[in-house]
């Protein structure tokens, strides 16, 4: 036993088995637990979980419970209605964390740990054809019954030959543990929860699918002219951008445009005019089939996935989670009677990090202005004091890219197709901003000078990226601020979750907030100040900015970059979605 | 209900129901006393209201500080793209003997003071002021001084005048059929920020592999058709 466990009083490794259908809370089939100290084992089948009313062990932060991939298991506890284990080890998030950036060649499942660290008596074949069997459900003889148990306990075998290898080595990176381990609560909490979807109006959709489909390529081609029935030509493209002067745009080996999305998404922000192409060729491939996860109850629930990005961040299906899709999708999202939403996102997030960790005086200024990229722009001499967003909007435009960008230490090229200038004009920027913020920019090298010399960076609370072999000097460069807003959100959370919030949903950097509308007035100035508390615990003290977009029932959540699209939409569907009955 | 109690091996059912098996008999650790504290660390982070104050760990680019080596210093005149400014300390300027580099005009040899009768008709006497550039990178400017007539090259009495404009101001050095064109900048560029350097540490690498202390360098030996 670890000595590091001394601290409590008991250390429990659980296991469940469990049907989870897309968009269903799961339904669990058994449990097994095993206790460190005294072997005790409990094998308790569905039957009987379902009659307890709590965890048959102590839950409080006396004891430690310790699971892999732990929001199956809290998912679990909560659609038992037991409560959630206080003092949580998930094993999972510690193996991101041991080998995060490296790409693990057989990923992070429990059995790629195991065989990380050389246990392999445990089979994936075996591994899948229970999980197969478990998701048919009962009936189930008494042979299956102990099957799925006996399956159910090489799992926990698994967890007690793995915590060795995972177990935190002292008692800080057990705390930082812990405190991943109460994020999952609020992971479990949102999934238990789900986003109330407007199901009417996306069945409307669904049943009209095909024609949709034909008709928005019809309306909004008109301008491109780039699709034959609904088939995109690339022929026909390459003579659009040629129209259109674009002689930058990425090309594949075989020299045509490539129309990978990500590469399609940038350069319809450098090229506005493309922009609802874009959106419509995202729009036809999520109506070929919608996946939404949508439950009975008519609340969007998918896994949530933290801690699957190198940097930490949740990185949920993105067919699934109702974000994930193209941004009208959005629109479906609507607060039942009674009920309200907020969406709170720290403003500038990534700005007010940098300017913090590399202890850029001048840049906390300037992010803590009323408008940050005017507030640069005036510093840099491109607009007179005075200037306000309406007078001066594009070149506010160009120091929001040209600040977001420098992050991820975009190029001058990059920068100069994305704000149209030259890339002389671009390189100017680029020098005016390094002037501006010299701290900020020595800073970046710093980390990449440590990242090259010790092959490994961290954030305060200890989130770790290993460098791999040939590393992309951007993405270094831009991980401590993705890693830290990453920190922030969760801390966020679990602030917001010991306040008793109801949060619904984790976006990037942002919240999905649900409470009654008679209660979301204070609700949201709670979220608020907890937002800003949680930057603030991390960022010694420097308060992030937070924006609250409010929507009351029976509105609907509409992200502003997806209502041409929405509105496209049901004007050929012929419907008004907001006078359903 | 734990239906698989009778099958399995050491197996032992309680009032609830519920298995309790120890498969391998396992020797059970005696259970853990009771008052163990939990570290601060833990303590901190399980309490509500949470605090994360002892779990927060060094911060890296702390520890990352590096410093910037400079390998190269030209030392002949910026480029006439270049903006540029002068350190007006006159404890970072100096008057020496040079021998040009046919090779390069921006890499010139300094010559051992004892040598410098011997060398009188080859070398030169030249002042070179430290210099900066808007990207920070460090120069000299090479201004040939009058010889013992008090004569100055016209065009080297311009970079002189030049040098002194740009212990004020932002200019830029053009030449231009047949003389320099001193082009000071149109808008405020702010103050250079100068590397910690002394000249004699700045010397020291311009000329680093450049310095003639002996008759037979090579240098010498070229210039006077031995080799």
């Amino acid at each position: 036993m670890d000595p590091l466990f001394k601290c409590f009083t008991a250390v429990w490794l659980v296991d469940f088995e469990f049907i989870a259908l897309p968009g269903h809370r799961p339904q669990p089939v058994c449990m097994v637990a095993k206790e460190l100290r005294s072997q005790r084992v409990l094998r308790i089948w569905e039957d009987d979980l379902v009659n307890m009313k709590h965890a048959p062990f102590p839950t409080d932060k006396s004891s430690l419970y310790v699971a892999y991939f732990a929001t199956a298991e809290l998912d679990c506890h909560l659609a038992l209605g037991w409560g959630l284990p206080v003092a949580l080890l998930d094993l999972y998030p510690r193996f991101r964390n041991e080998t995060n950036g490296l790409r693990p060649i057989d990923g992070n499942s429990l059995i790629a740990a195991l065989q990380r660290y050389g246990i392999s008596e445990f089979c994936q074949e075996h591994k899948d054809h229970m999980r197969t069997r478990i998701l048919q459900g009962g009936p189930w003889t008494q042979e299956e019954q102990r099957e799925v148990l006996d399956y159910c306990e090489s799992d926990v075998i698994a967890l007690e030959q793995l915590l060795p290898h995972l177990a935190p080595k002292n008692p800080k990176t057990l705390g930082q543990s812990l405190h991943h381990g109460l994020y999952l609560h609020t992971v479990s909490k949102m999934q238990h929860r789900g986003i109330p979807v407007d199901t009417e109006s996306l069945d409307i959709l669904k049943s009209e699918l095909p024609s949709i489909r034909q008709q928005l390529v019809r309306q909004i081609d008109v301008r491109y002219e780039v699709y034959d029935g609904l088939v995109f030509k690339t022929g026909w493209f390459e003579n659009l951008i040629k129209r259109m002067g674009i002689s930058a745009w990425p090309r594949t080996e075989s020299g045509m445009p490539s129309l990978e999305d990500d590469v399609f998404h940038e350069m319809a922000i450098m090229y506005p005019y493309l922009a609802p192409l874009y959106e419509l060729r995202g729009t036809l491939r999520h109506l070929r089939n919608i996946k939404l996860a949508i439950g009975p109850d008519g609340r969007n629930r998918t896994l949530l996935s933290p801690f699957r990005a190198v940097t930490s961040r949740n990185q949920p299906s993105n067919a699934e989670f109702i974000f994930g899709p193209v941004k009208w999708i959005r629109g479906f999202i609507k607060p039942d009677p009674g009920m309200s939403l907020i969406y709170a996102d720290w403003g500038g997030q990534e700005v007010g990090i940098a300017a913090v960790l590399s202890r850029d005086g001048k840049m906390q200024e300037a992010y803590l202005s009323t408008d940050l990229y005017l507030t640069v722009a005036i510093m840099a001499g491109m607009v007179p004091k005075g200037a306000t967003k309406e007078t001066h909007k594009a070149v506010r435009n160009i120091f929001k890219t040209v600040l977001l960008g420098l992050n991820y230490g975009m190029s001058s090229q990059t920068l100069a197709l994305r704000i149209g200038k030259t890339e002389c004009e671009a390189c100017s920027l680029i020098d005016k901003i390094k002037r501006l913020f010299p701290r900020y920019f020595r800073w970046t090298q710093d980390v990449l000078n440590y990242a090259y010399m010790h092959n490994m960076i961290w954030t305060h609370l200890g989130w770790t990226r290993h460098i791999e072999p040939n590393p992309r000097p951007n993405s270094i460069q831009n991980f401590p601020m993705q890693a830290t807003g990453a920190d922030i959100l969760r801390h966020s959370c679990i602030l917001m979750d010991q306040a008793g919030i109801n949060l619904i949903a984790p976006i990037h950097d942002a919240v999905l907030v649900e409470a009654p509308t008679v209660k979301m007035d204070d609700v949201a100035e709670e979220t608020k100040q907890l937002m800003v508390k949680g930057g603030a615990d991390i960022l010694d003290g420097f308060p992030l900015k937070v924006d609250v977009k409010r929507v009351d029932a029976p509105g609907r959540y509409m992200d502003d970059r997806g209502r041409e699209m929405w509105d496209i939409v049901w004007s050929i569907i012929g419907v008004n979605p907001d006078k359903i009955k | 209900m734990a239906k698989s109690a009778d099958k399995v091996n050491d197996t032992t059912v309680d009032d609830n129901k519920i298995v309790y098996v120890n498969p391998n008999n396992a020797e059970p650790e005696a259970p853990a006393e009771q008052g163990h504290e939990l570290p601060p660390e833990v303590a901190g982070v399980l309490n509500d209201p949470i605090s994360i104050e002892k779990i927060t760990v060094t911060d890296f680019t702390s520890l990352a500080t590096s410093t910037k080596i400079i390998m190269n210093i030209p030392a002949d005149k910026p480029r006439k793209h270049t903006y540029f400014r002068v350190h007006p300390d006159p404890g970072m300027q100096i008057d020496t003997y040079i021998l040009e580099n046919p090779e390069d005009k921006e890499k010139p040899y300094l010559v051992a003071p004892a040598l410098r009768a011997d060398l009188f008709s080859e070398i030169l006497l030249v002042r070179f002021y430290t210099t900066i550039d808007r990207q920070g990178k460090i120069g000299l400017l090479k201004v040939r001084l009058p010889g013992d007539d008090g004569r100055w090259y016209s065009s080297h009495q311009e970079r002189d005048l030049a040098a002194n404009i740009a212990m004020g101001s932002w200019i830029r050095l053009v030449w231009n059929s047949g003389s320099y064109e001193i082009l000071k900048a149109g808008g405020d560029l702010g103050d250079p920020v100068w590397p910690n350097m002394t000249l004699h540490q700045l010397i020291n690498i311009v000329f680093r592999d450049r310095y003639i202390t002996n008759i037979d360098h090579p240098m010498i030996r070229a210039l006077r058709g031995l080799e």
